[in-house]
C-alpha cells in the first residue's frame, strides 16, 4: 500500500518531512519548507492545500481536533493543525529509503563525492 | 492596515474561483495564511506569486472534481446500460441529422462564392415589357447593342462582362468528347477576380482577329483529359475541327458558371469544362434590327453603389436606347440582380427549412433524453438523498448531474458526427442536382464547431430539468420513504409536459410534411404529356455544316439510319425538347383573329417526332414524309393552343403565320393539319402553354434533338446510335442522352430531395415522441402499481384501469396535438411556395394527421395499460 503511493512529488515529500518533525498548521509547513530549502522551494497556498486535501483523502495526514492542538498553538480557530499518521510516516520512510538508495547508486557511479 | 484589509478582501473574493467544496474546507485557512504572509512579505511579490497560483490551483481542483464526477458518471451509466445506449442513440440521431443539414447550409448558403467581394457582383438582365407570360423568364440577357452602350455610358460598374454557354467537340486520339464551353468577353476573369493556376486567363488581347483561338481549361478537364500535364500551356487542341491553343488552367475551386449559377442556362450537374473568347462582330454590336445576345451579362458594382441604384441608371440609359429599335422590337428594360441572391436565393428557404426540421427532431430527442434522465432520478433518489445528508449542497448536485448529462451529450455528439459523416457521404452520392454548390458539403471546422455547440446545448437542456428537480428534492422525505416520492412527483409533471411538447413538435413537422408529400403525390400524378420511356439525345453540328441544306441533308441521313436500327419503332427530330430549359418563342397571327398571339412556343419537328414522344393525336393527322417536300410547312398545334386561340372553330384547316409584332413583316400562311396533346415544357408544375409545331426538316441552328421510341434498353442502343453517327461523321458526338422519364426526375429532383428528407425527419420525430409516451406510461404504471392494486382490491374493474392509463396517455397526446395544430396552422402560409395542387390549410393534412397520431398513440399506451391490469392486488398491497 505505502509502496504504491511512491514516488511522491517533491512538494508532498517536503510536507510530510515537515510534519514528521511536529504537528503544524499550513503556514508553519510553508515556512518550514522554505527554511529547509534556503528559500528555494516556496509552497504556494494552492499547492499546499491541494496537496493536504489529497493527503487527507489518502489517510497520510489527519487534522487535529481542538483538544489535540499543541500547547503553544496559535489561538486563531481558522488555523488547522495537521499530523502525520502511521501510514503517512511509513510512506515518508519508504520514500526516504527510495531516495537514499538512489543517492547510493549515484555515489557508486561517481555522480556524488563521498563524504570524507 | 486598511490597505492590507482590502487586499485580504480581494483575496477572499478571488478564492471563489475554487470549487465550492474546496472553498468550504480551506478558504478560511487560506485567508489566514494570506494575512500572515501579508505581514511578513513584500506585497507585490506576494501578489505576483498568488495570482498564477490561484489560477492554476483553482483549475487543478476543478479538474479533480471533474474527473471524479466523470468517473462517477461512467459508473452510473455502466449500471444502466440499456437506457444509456438509448439516450446516446437518440442524441446521436438528433445531433447527426442537425449537423448533416448544417453542413449543407454551410456549403451552400454560408460559405460565400469564391470571388473577391461577391456582394458587388450582379447579373444584368433585359426583360421586354411586351413579352410576359408563365413561359417567359425575365432573365433575358441584354441584346449586344444595348450591352455595349451600357458599358460605354454607365457610372455604376467598375467592369462588365458577357458569357455564353454552349457545347463543343474535343477530338483526341480519334475519340470525340462533348464539352461544356463558356465563351466570355475580355474582362470576365478580371471581373470575377479569378486567376489561373497555370498560364494566363483570357484578356482583351485575345480578341485581335486571328488570335481568338485560345482556350482556358478547368481543373477537372485538365486532369481527366490531359492527365494534369504540367506542360499543357502552349499545346494545341482540336475543338470542333479547329485548332485552339491552351493558354491556362483554372484552379480546382473555379468552374463558374456551374448549373444553377445562371438561370435557365445549364442543367443538372453541368460544370464549365473550358472557357473561350466570346467573339462579337461589329455588326452585332450596333445592329438593332437583328436581335442577338449572349446568355448573360455580369458586372461588378463600384464600391457603395447598390443594385437598385445601378438598375435606375441603366433603366434611364435604356429609355434613350429603346427607340433605336424598329417599332415592333421595342419595349426593353433593365433588371439588376445580386449574383449570390440569384444563385442561392431559390434554395435558401428550402435548406433553412430542412435544418429547422432536423433541429426539431433534435429537440424531440433531447426532450426524450431529459425524460430518461428524470426517470432515472427516481431510482437514484436514495443516493442523492444520502449525498445531500452528507453535506453535498445543491450546486454540487447540479454540477454532478450536469456533468453526467454533458458526458452523455458529448458522447452522443461523437456518435452524431460519425453519423453525420456517413450522411454527408450519402447526400453527396445522392446529389439530387438543382442545388448549387451542393458538392461542396463536407465535414469541416464550422461543421465540427456546430456539433460542439449542439453537444453543449443539448447537454444543458437534457440535464437541467433532472438536476433542478433532484437538487430540490426533500432529503427527509426521500430518506424516510426509502425511495420515490420526493422526486418522482415533480418529475412526472415535467415529463408529462415534455411529452405533450414532443407530440406538438411532431404534429408540426408531420403536418408540414404531409402538405409536401401530398403536393409531391399530386405532382407525380400529373401526366407530363409524353412517354417516359422515350429515349432522347442531341447532336450538335459544327462549321463543316455551314449551309442550311448541308444541315438538313445530314439530319435526314442520320434519321434514316436511326430508323433502321433494330428495336427503334419511331424516330423524329425537334428543335426543342421539354424540360431542357430550351425554348423558342414567336408572335403568331391566326387568320380571322384580330391581333397577335402572346409569345408562343414554336418548334420545327420531323414526322415521327410526336409518335416517338408518345404524344396523342387528338384531331387531324400527324405530319408525313410527303409534307417535308412542301414549300410552306404545315403545322400541328396543341390542345391549349386550340383552347386559347381557336375557340369554337374546327382547328384543322386553320391558317397561322409568324410575325415579330405589330408592323413587322409577316411570314407565309401555314395550315393546321392536326391537334396533339399538351406537353409540359418548363417543368411539370407549370401548366402547358400553347405550342405550334412546323413539320419540316430542320436547317437552322446547330444543335438538334432526337427522340426514339424503342423497347431496347438505353445502354444497348446508344453504342449503335453512336456508330450510326460516326458512319456519317466521326468528328461529331451525341450528348444529353436521357429518357424523358429521367428528364422528369431531374426536373423534380429538388422537390424529391426536400420531400424525402422532410418525410424522414417527420417519421423519426413521430417514432421518438411515441417511444417517449410509451416510456412515460410504463414508468407511471410501475410507480403506481400500489395505487392500482388498491383500486383493484376495492373493486375497480380491469376496464377501469385500462381507461385510467390510456386516458392519461391520450389526454397528453390530445393536448400536444392541439398545440401542434395551432402552430402548424400559424406556420402554414410559409409552406405556400412549396405546395402543388393543394391549399396550405389542406383539410386532409390537418385532420388526418391528428387522427392518425391519436391511433398510434393509443397503440403506444396499450402495452403499459395492459401491464397495469395485470397488477396483482395482493402482491402490490404487500409491498406498500
Amino acid at each position: 500500500m505505502d509502496e504504491a503511493l511512491l514516488p511522491l512529488s517533491p512538494q508532498v515529500f517536503h510536507i510530510l518531512v515537515a510534519l514528521a518533525e511536529r504537528d503544524q498548521h499550513g503556514y508553519g509547513i510553508m515556512q518550514d519548507v522554505a527554511a529547509r530549502t534556503g528559500g528555494k522551494l516556496r509552497l504556494s497556498a494552492g499547492t499546499l492545500y491541494g496537496s493536504i486535501k489529497r493527503l487527507l483523502a489518502q489517510g497520510l495526514v489527519v487534522e487535529l481536533r481542538e483538544r489535540e492542538r499543541p500547547r503553544d498553538a496559535d489561538d486563531d480557530p481558522r488555523r488547522r493543525y495537521y499530523r502525520l499518521t502511521t501510514l503517512g510516516r511509513k510512506v515518508a520512510k519508504a520514500e526516504a529509503a527510495r531516495m537514499a538508495e538512489l543517492l547510493e547508486q549515484a555515489k557508486r557511479n561517481g555522480l556524488l563525492a563521498k563524504r570524507s | 492596515m486598511d490597505f492590507s484589509q482590502s487586499e485580504a478582501n480581494l483575496y477572499r473574493a478571488l478564492l471563489y474561483a475554487y470549487p465550492a467544496e474546496f472553498r468550504h474546507e480551506y478558504a478560511s485557512e487560506m485567508e489566514r495564511l494570506f494575512a500572515d504572509r501579508l505581514e511578513a512579505e513584500p506585497h507585490l511579490r506576494l501578489w505576483l506569486e498568488t495570482v498564477p497560483d490561484l489560477a492554476i490551483g483553482a483549475l487543478r481542483e476543478h479538474l479533480h472534481v471533474l474527473i471524479a464526477d466523470l468517473r462517477y458518471a461512467v459508473r452510473i451509466f455502466a449500471a444502466n446500460r440499456a437506457s444509456t445506449a438509448l439516450a446516446l442513440l437518440l442524441l446521436g440521431i438528433g445531433i447527426g441529422a442537425s449537423t448533416a443539414m448544417f453542413s449543407l447550409v454551410n456549403a451552400v448558403l454560408l460559405r460565400s462564392l469564391p470571388f473577391r467581394h461577391p456582394d458587388q457582383l450582379v447579373y444584368l438582365w433585359s426583360p421586354n415589357t411586351r413579352f410576359s407570360g408563365p413561359n417567359i423568364p425575365n432573365e433575358l440577357a441584354p441584346n449586344y447593342p444595348d450591352y455595349f452602350d451600357w458599358q460605354r455610358l454607365n457610372h455604376s460598374f467598375s467592369a462588365m462582362a458577357m458569357l455564353s454557354h454552349g457545347g463543343i467537340n474535343l477530338v483526341r486520339n480519334n475519340q470525340v468528347r462533348r464539352l461544356q464551353e463558356v465563351s466570355v468577353t475580355g474582362s470576365f476573369f478580371h471581373l470575377v477576380s479569378a486567376a489561373p493556376a497555370i498560364g494566363r486567363a483570357i484578356t482583351e488581347s485575345d480578341f485581335q482577329p486571328g488570335h481568338e483561338h485560345v482556350a482556358v481549361l478547368s481543373d477537372a478537364l485538365w486532369k481527366s483529359e490531359f492527365q494534369a500535364d504540367p506542360q499543357i500551356v502552349g499545346r494545341q487542341i482540336r475543338l470542333d475541327r479547329e485548332s485552339y491553343s491552351v493558354i491556362g488552367v483554372m484552379p480546382k475551386g473555379f468552374a463558374y458558371p456551374e448549373a444553377g449559377d445562371v438561370p435557365y442556362v445549364m442543367t443538372g450537374k453541368q460544370r464549365t469544362d473550358l472557357w473561350l473568347p466570346l467573339i462579337v462582330t461589329a455588326k452585332q454590336k450596333s445592329d438593332r434590327t437583328d436581335l442577338t445576345s449572349a446568355d448573360a451579362a455580369i458586372a461588378r458594382l463600384r464600391p457603395g453603389v447598390s443594385p437598385a441604384r445601378a438598375e435606375a441608371e441603366l433603366k434611364a440609359l435604356e429609355r434613350n436606347l429603346d427607340p433605336l429599335y424598329p417599332p415592333y422590337m421595342r419595349g426593353w428594360t433593365v433588371m439588376v440582380r445580386s449574383m449570390p441572391e440569384t444563385i442561392f436565393g431559390p434554395v435558401k428557404k428550402m435548406l433553412w427549412l430542412l435544418l429547422g426540421a432536423a433541429l426539431l427532431v433534435l429537440l424531440i430527442a433531447v426532450s426524450n433524453v431529459a425524460n430518461l434522465l428524470l426517470a432515472r432520478m427516481t431510482s437514484r433518489a436514495h443516493e442523492l438523498g444520502v449525498r445531500t445528508a452528507l453535506g453535498a449542497d445543491r450546486a454540487r448536485l447540479i454540477r454532478q448531474l450536469l456533468t453526467e448529462s454533458l458526458l452523455l451529450s458529448f458522447t452522443g455528439a461523437c456518435l452524431g458526427v460519425a453519423f453525420c459523416i456517413a450522411a454527408v457521404e450519402g447526400l453527396l452520392w445522392i446529389n439530387p442536382g438543382g442545388i448549387p454548390r451542393f458538392e461542396n458539403a463536407s465535414i469541416n471546422g464550422p461543421v465540427l464547431l456546430a456539433a460542439l455547440v449542439l453537444a453543449l446545448a443539448t447537454g444543458f437542456l437534457c440535464g437541467i430539468a433532472p438536476a433542478l428537480f433532484a437538487s430540490r428534492a426533500d432529503v427527509n422525505e426521500i430518506l424516510k420513504q426509502g425511495g420515490n416520492k420526493g422526486i418522482a412527483g415533480g418529475g412526472q409533471r415535467v415529463r408529462s409536459v415534455s411529452i405533450a411538447v414532443q407530440v406538438a413538435l411532431s404534429v408540426l413537422l408531420l403536418t408540414g410534411t404531409s402538405l409536401l408529400v401530398r403536393s409531391y403525390a399530386r405532382l407525380m400524378a400529373v401526366h407530363p404529356g409524353f412517354s417516359s420511356s422515350t429515349l432522347t439525345f442531341s447532336v450538335a453540328l459544327d462549321q463543316k455544316y455551314a449551309k442550311p441544306e448541308q444541315r438538313s441533308a445530314f439530319y435526314r441521313d442520320f434519321l434514316a439510319k436511326l430508323r433502321a436500327l433494330p428495336g427503334v419503332a419511331q424516330a423524329g427530330i425537334s428543335t426543342s425538347l421539354p424540360l431542357t430549359n430550351h425554348d423558342s418563342l414567336s408572335f403568331l397571327e391566326v387568320k380571322g383573329r384580330p391581333g397577335m398571339t402572346e409569345p408562343t412556343e414554336t418548334r420545327v419537328i420531323t414526322p415521327g417526332f410526336m409518335q416517338a414522344m408518345g404524344v396523342p393525336l387528338l384531331a387531324g393527322r400527324h405530319g408525313a414524309e410527303k409534307d417535308l417536300a412542301l414549300k410552306i410547312a404545315p403545322v400541328l398545334v396543341n390542345q391549349t393552343f386550340v383552347k386559347r386561340y381557336l375557340n369554337g372553330k374546327d382547328p384543322v384547316g386553320q391558317q397561322i403565320r409568324f410575325g415579330l409584332g405589330e408592323g413587322s413583316p409577316p411570314g407565309d400562311w401555314e395550315t393546321v393539319i392536326g391537334v396533339v396533346g399538351d406537353m409540359h415544357h418548363m417543368n411539370i408544375e407549370t401548366a402547358a402553354s400553347p405550342q405550334l409545331f412546323q413539320i419540316a426538316m430542320p436547317s437552322d441552328g446547330n444543335a438538334m434533338n432526337f427522340a426514339l421510341k424503342t423497347s431496347r434498353p438505353t445502354a444497348a442502343l446508344i453504342p449503335e446510335v453512336r456508330a450510326a453517327l460516326h458512319s456519317l461523321d466521326d468528328a461529331l458526338a451525341i450528348e444529353n442522352v436521357e429518357t424523358m422519364g429521367q428528364r422528369v426526375d431531374a426536373s423534380n429532383s429538388r422537390r424529391t430531395f426536400q420531400t424525402a428528407l422532410l418525410a424522414g425527419f417527420a417519421i423519426v420525430a413521430v417514432l421518438l415522441a411515441l417511444a417517449g409516451l410509451y416510456a412515460l406510461l410504463s414508468q407511471y404504471v410501475a410507480q403506481r402499481s400500489a395505487e392500482i392494486g388498491v383500486r383493484l382490491a376495492l373493486g375497480a374493474s380491469r376496464a377501469n384501469i385500462l381507461r385510467l392509463i390510456i386516458g392519461k396517455g391520450l389526454v397528453l397526446t390530445a393536448i400536444g396535438i392541439a398545440v401542434g395544430l395551432a402552430c402548424a396552422f400559424a406556420f402554414s402560409r410559409f409552406t405556400q411556395e412549396w405546395l402543388f395542387g393543394i391549399s396550405p390549410r389542406d383539410p386532409f393534412s390537418f385532420v388526418l394527421v391528428p387522427v392518425l397520431l391519436l391511433f398510434v398513440a393509443c397503440a403506444a399506451c396499450l402495452a403499459p395499460a395492459f401491464a397495469a391490469t395485470r397488477v396483482d392486488p395482493v402482491e402490490s398491497l404487500r409491498s406498500v
